[in-house]
């Protein structure tokens, strides 16, 4: 007597064998599977005829494992895959928002080399060289007596500016990729 | 004389994304109901070996196009439902332009009888 709960927990046995995983995408092709027999039975053919077409219908094992192969490898290579990963899910999303905050991390990080390891007579030249963009805007903060120097105001204002530098280009760095994705999409390159 | 069969294998393959992304155009849907679809609208020459969808649909949702829940059917059976993302609708249009190039050039030849 034909037990069709049986033959699926065997055809389930015969794609994990193959190397199909569970649950993903095992159970999605084992609901396919029951949805088929179900539509089979329904329109007057027996159980066992109905397994054996649905189970035909899905593919074997082996056909299966090759597509799921080939998918696995075009994730592999392509930025697709990257996008799996929750940090490139977040550069997919939010752009911007990450370009500005690397920006911002590559401006403490190079300002916290270049602090290290310039002599304070070349920081203080590159404080006044950073700066001379933004002095009306400085002056207007703290007013025009009051100069910068090597001190730590001096310092915490130099940190400031390469961070609000470093987000700008992360900003338009963000922009250029939303752009790029936008007249692209889905492409995986 | 060369005889092709019901349709190449590389054609349905190269075929799967669009109608997928078309077919979820329309709504969500979950992979069954998608296969069933494309065989009634084909009359059955478009015949998918069923398992084959579910890499493209793995495939799509990884690169951004579509996205998944699980959710139940009225009969209680659990499922997997597919929507649309905007990335995907966008994919859509191109894979629209781009079919829509092919079957131009091909229905100018033919009205030229080049083919």
């Amino acid at each position: 007597m034909f037990d069709l709960e049986q033959a699926i927990a065997d055809w389930r046995k015969q794609m994990l064998a193959a190397g199909i995983k569970a649950p993903v995408p095992l159970e999605e092709l084992e609901i396919h599977l029951r949805d088929e027999i179900e539509l089979q039975i329904k329109s007057g053919v027996e159980e066992e005829r109905a397994f054996g077409g649905a189970v035909a219908q899905v593919g074997p094992a082996d056909f299966l494992k090759t597509e799921f192969e080939r998918s696995k490898e075009f994730l592999s290579w392509s930025v697709g895959s990257f996008a799996a990963m929750p940090c490139n899910r977040v550069i997919k999303k939010h752009p911007v928002g990450f370009g500005a905050a690397i920006g911002m991390l590559m401006g403490i990080v190079i300002f916290a080399v270049g602090n290290s390891l310039i002599p304070d007579y070349l920081l203080l030249k590159a404080i006044n060289a950073v700066q001379s963009p933004l002095i009306p805007v400085v002056n207007w903060i703290q007013g025009p007596s009051r100069g910068w120097g090597p001190d730590n105001a001096g310092i915490c204002k130099l940190l400031l500016i390469m961070m609000g530098y470093w987000a700008l280009i992360g900003l338009l760095a963000g922009f250029g990729c939303r752009l790029v994705s936008s007249r692209n999409p889905g492409k995986s390159t | 004389m060369y005889s092709p069969p019901v349709i190449r294998k590389e054609l349905v393959a190269a075929s799967a994304e669009p109608l997928v992304l078309s077919l979820l155009a329309k709504g969500e849907s979950y992979g069954y109901a998608i296969i069933q679809e494309v065989k009634a609208r084909s009359e059955g020459k478009l015949n998918w070996t069923d398992g084959m969808l579910y890499p493209v649909l793995h495939r799509m949702e990884h690169r951004g196009l579509i996205k998944s829940r699980w959710g139940e059917s009225e009969t209680g059976r659990k499922r997997k439902y597919y929507s649309l993302k905007k990335d995907g609708k966008l994919a859509m249009q191109k894979h629209h332009e781009h079919w829509t190039l092919i079957h131009g050039v091909l229905s100018g030849l033919k009205k030229e009888q080049y083919v």
